[in-house]
């Protein structure tokens, strides 16, 4: 059955499927052109099937080097969940606690996570312990300040409902203001999901011996750009379909939430 | 199972907002609290339902005076208190825990049922109309206290079809169970309708309560769509109280 026609205002509300293939389409179109025809040294930019047969010539160790790196991000941002999420609410259930810890995470979170990682080596070594702590701080501090912002959009109507029922402070967390608050921590999360890729990449780049970081800073000394650019690409794939990933778990446990698609769509 | 105010006073900050407030309801009535907009009666029903503490003077309710919230759980408040991650029936059975058993969630489907919600227990609050979720918070708050009721203005946004509908549910529910309480309103109608006296809060600030009408028993238990001499001579005078 078709769907009846209504206005749509947001961009998010859809549209036909070709437009999604469309963008992609016009992109490579773009690339094959200007490393084909000149305009662009080929050594510098190769076309996209020699970005593709590299794969050959890296071989099965290729699948190695990616795991390495989704395996780091993913654990990574584990971490992060885990501390930013106890963090932030630590910081809204208790005032003191709240006091204490937002001077640390709002001077902790201008400074680049990656001026870090010097810092990080020195302490671990090139072990994976360092790598793995530089994730998880980087994006803690994102996920704090989500989850501190998220559970002040509860609507205090809600919470007075849960004081008047008598609720004690850690069901009033557990059982209202968490499941409440879940819906507004999405684009934070989707953030610092992105954020732990950029952290992971810098930190192979310092003293890895696996994982796509590492393989791009060995192509660009010898010069092997489709090897780099196929490294990209893999990047970029993994963190479109974590992200998609996020997405789906989001859509689905927030679907209560009335967003505008319900209203406007 | 009483509710009493004793020279109940509260400020915000260094402004006084009531003042003097002295009420005794019985056992089994609901009295309508009605003043203009801003004079204190939501602040009331706050400190009835132990929300906020009065700076001066004391609450209690069933001979126990107020001191933290959890007393009265049967409160319906303007907002949207549902939770929307819910059903409606799970938002019944929000405040039984765990302990959610066959009993339970038979209670909770009679409930939907008494206000005619029936078969609609699966629902999300946002698959729900403004009608149908007042609804389920009436029965929420019935099924969570079967002694008292604190209301706060809770047809406020309701069209007037709606909201009639919705006073005739409430004028039976109310045969079938009786419970002591607090109404407020701003529609004198519905205060006459509904309640068993109207306590009108004067609008000078503080306020105060300056007089509380008693609803002639010629009015209780009359269909809501039901008119006469009576029922709009006791408008009239709520009224003019209102006005002072």
């Amino acid at each position: 059955m078709r769907r009846s026609r209504s206005t749509c205002v947001l961009g998010s509300a859809g549209a036909a499927p070709i437009f999604r293939f469309a963008g992609i389409m016009a992109f490579l179109v773009t690339w094959v052109v200007l490393s084909t025809s000149g305009i662009v040294n080929s050594l510098l930019l190769p076309p996209p099937w020699r970005v593709l047969g590299s794969v050959q010539d890296i071989g099965p160790v290729l699948l190695l080097h990616t795991l390495a790196t989704l395996t780091r991000v993913l654990a990574g941002y584990a971490g992060g969940l885990v501390f930013g999420a106890g963090i932030g609410v630590l910081m809204q259930y208790n005032r003191h606690a709240f006091a204490v810890l937002d001077g640390i995470v709002e001077t902790g979170r201008p400074i680049p996570t990656v001026a870090l990682i010097p810092f990080f080596t020195l302490v671990f070594g090139f072990s994976e312990l360092g790598r793995f702590w530089v994730v998880t701080l980087g994006t803690a501090l994102l996920i704090t300040v989500t989850v501190v912002e998220a559970i002040e959009r509860v609507p205090t109507a809600i919470i007075r409902w849960g004081l008047v029922l008598g609720l004690p402070r850690t069901q009033l967390f557990q059982r209202i203001l968490l499941p409440a608050a879940w819906p507004h921590m999405r684009t934070g999360f989707r953030l610092a999901l992105a954020l732990s890729f950029t952290l992971v990449i810098v930190a192979e780049f310092m003293g890895a011996t696996y994982g796509l970081g590492h393989l791009i800073s060995v192509a660009k000394v010898t010069l092997t750009t489709p090897t780099l650019l196929l490294c990209i690409a893999i990047l970029g794939l993994l963190g479109w379909m974590t992200d998609r990933g996020l997405r789906a778990l989001f859509n689905h446990t927030a679907r209560w939430e009335t967003t505008v698609r319900d209203t406007v769509l | 199972m009483s509710i009493i105010l004793d020279r109940v006073a509260f400020a915000y900050g260094s402004s006084l907002v009531l003042k003097d407030v002295s009420v005794d309801i019985p056992s089994s009535q609901i009295w309508a609290l009605v003043g203009r907009s801003g004079v204190g009666k939501t602040t009331l029903l706050q400190m009835v339902a132990g929300v906020f503490a009065p700076c001066s003077g004391s609450i209690s309710v069933d001979g126990v005076v107020v001191v933290r919230p959890g007393h009265i759980k049967g409160v319906v408040f303007q907002d949207d208190t549902l939770l929307g991650w819910l059903s409606a029936e799970q938002n019944l059975l929000f405040l039984n825990g765990h302990k959610n058993d066959a009993a339970a969630r038979a209670r909770a489907r009679a409930w939907l049922t008494d206000v005619g919600l029936g078969g609609r227990g699966e629902l999300l609050p946002k698959e729900m109309s403004a009608g149908m979720k007042k609804r389920l918070e009436f029965a929420r708050a019935l099924m969570n206290d079967d002694r008292y009721v604190l209301a706060d203005e809770p047809f406020g946004t309701l069209d007037a079809l709606t909201r009639r509908d919705l006073w005739r549910m409430w004028v039976q529910m109310r045969r079938s169970a009786k419970r002591t309480g607090i109404w407020c309103t701003h529609d004198p109608e519905e205060a006459i309708r509904l309640c068993d006296a109207v306590m009108i809060l004067s609008s000078s600030r503080p306020s105060t309560i300056i007089k509380t009408l008693y609803v002639p028993e010629s009015l209780k238990g009359v269909d809501v769509t039901h008119e006469s001499a009576e029922l709009l001579r006791v408008r009239a005078e709520l009224l003019s109280w209102l006005a002072q």
